[in-house]
């Protein structure tokens, strides 16, 4: 065994080794503690996230042992009050709901937009239009959401308000003219009803232009990485750019896609600024995106903005749903990362 | 049909449809293409040209210069302002380094076998998590672990006392004492009680109530006799001078004893007597039997010494005449007979240096600087690792090879060879990782960045504005006016930003040697 040298003195037979001798071991000693302190920085990370579970689920574990609420209210419940009245009730799906209506109005905008542009900047749009347009798909990435959370409430909830007032209105009162059994007074009230002020509607569409250069970027890569012979071969065909793009590339590119649906759809989800400003305050199970609705994210701002004691049931309340918000968000997350990974499609 | 079967789908369905109809479609879709890629650069005219159209109107050198006010002609960014630049600059100096030290760990150190490998791909992987995070929770961990550490060393920005203002009209408004120095009292606003204050009454709990009973500012108020009417808006974190503290309703001539009420910080409690510490006149100490009814909410964290020989420690949540209440930790609030009590010890926050030096520290953080930028440093940090690795994965290996060719050890490699070639890319990602630091506002609010404040951080433990915040705040106010101020504000925010983007590309593209 001895006649091998130890992994430890293979430096010292290197050819630079009568130049480097006295300082072998300072150097290898402040290697090593380079080393260790760099790996602590990646270790880091590491409690992160375990800071992030171990609080998350320390706190909601007092939540849920607090004589006020119960786990089956919590989870199967459709009533969420817990700042208001005298009787509080702790029941996730109002939050749930009002967090899946604008995620859901935001992935009907960015995600059919987002693949359509990335199409666009991938297979058709010349040189210098695609330096152009770019750009501004970065920009819009860089701007904080509160300024969208703005935007939705000065410019698209009035935008909205306008529409309705020239579109259904009108429709619900060409409708109320008619007899009542072929149109019922309900569904004329329903399209006739304005839009509340906050609604998630305008949050929603807001958070949808955040989320649009996530698409648009991370499905452009995706078809960017389909290989040229596929596009080739298509043509060679007689397929015209449309064929291509939308029977070989998009498929070729589908799990990439799909990632990029599921990733905008966390960031949706977990936006709070935007439903803070623009989606209202009302927790309430409503698929009328024109209502005023309460998020998980929009709640947590709600409690921490509020005069709520470091000890009151609200103040906990919020750790569950926190907790609820961040496994929601890291499943989506996590299901995203698996398809990019393993549905990948391999062209070398 | 077999012939068919052979024939690709695509060309299959050529043959069916007929060119005419398929280069029709392929038209159509060339349109969609190009309406869809301009949507979004509308979005983005409609967006900028309507701050702009918005913002002007306040934006000069007043607004830049000036503090919050709730006046919006008189409102400015400058505390919020100096509390971005503060919390960025404090985020960067920790984040930066453990980021980057992060990404050289996952790309040059990587082990090939065994645990460490294990523990490697677990980081890699961890990291795009932690992207993946919503902002707002790392919010909800800021506050317990930076903000309050797990409640262990006290809450220093907790609530002091409950506090009562009886305005001349006769309406009250109630609320906690968040904060007061020697210049001003900070209320949160609990209840409004009184018709003359009914206009916004009706908003949620710790928004603004703003009340116009006359045309009189604040400052007129302390001038203000009985009888007069006075204008008085409150909202979170309402600042009041000392001088218009009226709050502490100070003992006029001639009225009995018994109709005062007392409303101050528990200065100490021992049993019997309860001292209050009023600011303007020092300590007053009041009987217990002269205590009528609860007079002080404090949740200051306290140890209590029982005369039965048992100690017990937690927030006080309130003390009245006979008994005093703690809230603990675990369990539920135990509630004591004062005549029980046998001491009282305020735990009080662990400090290190002079609060108006610059180099002051106190455990736990509380809604501070550092709090804040902690927690930011939390949500751009997988940002910087996953850029910086980027950056250096673009370094040739050659170099690394090289390198080791010369008996280099790895740090020397890594110092000396690929971190200088990687500079620029990880200066790219590090810029754009601050700029998401400074737009970003849901964490900081959670933390308790301030939304009215009039003065600029002086130390990491200063309270601070930030601009995100500001806007939030402007925002979100029931004045349209305020949208306004608020469009101001996001200009100011935007051309900061556009500065840092502008620098990005410049350092991208000047210093990016080709490496070959």
């Amino acid at each position: 065994m001895s006649a091998f040298p130890s992994a430890a003195s293979v430096p010292a037979s290197s050819p630079v080794e009568s130049g480097v001798l006295r300082s072998r071991g300072v150097r290898r000693t402040v290697d090593g503690l380079v080393g260790v302190v760099l790996a602590g920085c990646g270790i880091f990370s590491i409690l992160t996230t375990f800071a992030i579970i171990a609080v998350l689920l320390e706190e909601s574990r007092r939540f849920f042992a607090s004589p006020e609420v119960s786990a089956s209210e919590f989870f199967f419940s459709g009533r969420w009050s817990p700042l208001l009245g005298a009787e509080k009730h702790f029941g996730i799906w109002p939050l749930i709901c009002g967090t899946g209506l604008v995620a859901g109005v935001s992935a009907c905008l960015a995600l059919p937009l987002g693949l359509v542009t990335a199409i666009y900047l991938s297979e058709y749009a010349p040189r210098p239009l695609r330096a152009f347009l770019k750009p501004v798909l970065e920009l819009l990435a860089g701007i904080p959401t509160v300024v969208y959370g703005f935007f939705a409430l000065t410019v698209i909830t009035p935008a909205l308000k306008a529409a309705h007032e020239i579109t259904l209105k009108p429709l619900a009162a060409t409708l109320d003219t008619l007899p009542s059994w072929l149109a019922p007074d309900g569904l004329v009230a329903f399209i006739g009803r304005g839009i509340d002020s906050y609604n998630a509607l305008s949050a929603g569409l807001a958070v949808g232009i955040m989320t649009l250069p996530i698409v648009c970027s991370l499905s452009e890569d995706a078809l960017q990485a389909v290989p040229r012979s596929l596009r080739e071969g298509a043509f060679a065909c007689g397929a015209t750019k449309f064929d291509v793009s939308a029977k070989v590339v998009v498929p070729a590119a589908l799990s990439g896609i799909i990632a990029s649906y599921l990733l905008a759809i966390a960031r949706a989800i977990g936006e709070t600024m935007i439903v803070a400003l623009a989606a209202g305050g009302l927790a309430q199970l409503t698929a009328d995106p024109r209502n005023q609705v309460q998020t998980m994210t929009g709640y947590i701002v709600q409690v921490f903005t509020g005069d709520t004691t470091a000890h009151g049931i609200e103040y906990k309340s919020s750790y569950a749903v926190a907790g609820m918000l961040f496994l929601l968000t890291f499943i989506v997350t996590l299901i995203g990362y698996q398809i990019m990974r393993r549905y990948r499609e391999a062209y070398e | 049909m077999s012939e068919n079967a052979a024939v690709p789908e695509i060309l299959r369905a050529g043959m069916v449809r007929g060119d005419r109809r398929r280069l029709l479609v392929d038209r159509a879709f060339l349109t969609l293409c190009i309406v869809s890629a301009f949507t979004s650069v509308v979005i983005l005219l409609v967006l900028i040209g309507t701050i702009l159209v918005q913002g002007v109107t306040y934006l000069d050198a007043q607004f830049l210069t000036g503090y919050a006010s709730r006046f919006p002609e008189e409102a400015g960014l400058k505390a919020a302002l100096w509390g971005s630049v503060w919390l960025c600059g404090v985020c960067g100096l920790i984040a930066l380094p453990l980021g980057v030290a992060a990404a050289i760990f996952l790309q040059e150190y990587s082990p090939r076998t065994g645990l460490a490998s294990r523990v490697h791909t677990f980081i890699q992987l961890n990291i795009s998590n932690l992207a993946g995070v919503p902002s707002i929770v790392y919010g909800v961990i800021g506050l317990t672990v930076f903000v309050r550490m797990f409640g262990v060393l006290g809450n220093p920005n907790q609530y002091d006392a409950l506090v009562r203002i009886e305005t001349a009209s006769g309406s009250v408004v109630q609320g906690l004492v968040a904060q007061d120095d020697a210049a001003t009292l900070v209320l949160d606003v609990l209840e409004v009680q009184g018709a003359a204050l009914a206009e916004g009454a009706d908003l949620p709990k710790g928004m603004e109530i703003s009340a116009a009973l006359a045309g009189k500012d604040a400052a007129a108020l302390a001038a203000t006799g009985p009888g007069d009417e006075v204008s008085l808006v409150l909202k979170r974190d309402f600042t009041l001078p000392l001088d218009l503290n009226f709050a502490l309703e100070p003992v006029p001539e001639g009225v009995e004893p018994s109709d005062v009420r007392v409303r101050a910080r528990v200065a100490e409690n021992r049993p019997g007597t309860l001292t209050l510490l009023d600011p303007l006149r020092g300590p007053v100490t009041v009987a217990g039997e002269e205590v009528r009814s609860r007079s002080t909410v404090s949740v200051r964290r306290h140890e209590f010494q029982l005369k039965n020989g048992t100690t017990v420690g937690g927030d006080t949540y309130s003390i009245d005449a006979e008994e005093l209440t703690v809230l603990r930790r675990e369990g539920s609030p135990l509630t004591v007979p004062l005549s029980e009590v046998a001491s009282y010890r305020a735990a009080r926050p662990l400090e290190l240096g002079s609060p108006d030096s610059l180099f002051y520290l106190r455990l736990p953080l509380g809604g501070s600087v550092l709090a804040g930028a902690l927690t930011l440093m939390l949500v751009i940090l997988p940002v910087i690792i996953i850029a910086s690795q980027e950056a250096l994965r673009a370094v040739p290996d050659s170099l690394r090879q090289g390198a080791f060719a010369a008996g280099a050890t790895r740090w020397q490699m890594v110092s000396r060879m690929v971190l200088p070639a990687a500079m620029p890319g990880i200066m790219t990602g590090a810029i754009l990782a601050m700029s998401r630091a400074i737009g970003e506002a849901a964490p900081l609010l959670v933390v308790g960045g301030f939304l009215f404040i009039t003065f600029t951080p002086t130390n990491v433990m200063s309270d601070f504005a930030a601009m995100p915040l500001q806007i939030y705040q402007w925002a979100s106010r029931p004045q349209e006016e305020f949208y306004r101020v608020a469009a101001s504000g996001i200009l100011v925010l935007l051309v900061v930003l556009l500065t840092f983007n502008a620098a990005a590309i410049v350092i991208r593209q000047r210093f990016q040697k080709p490496l070959q």
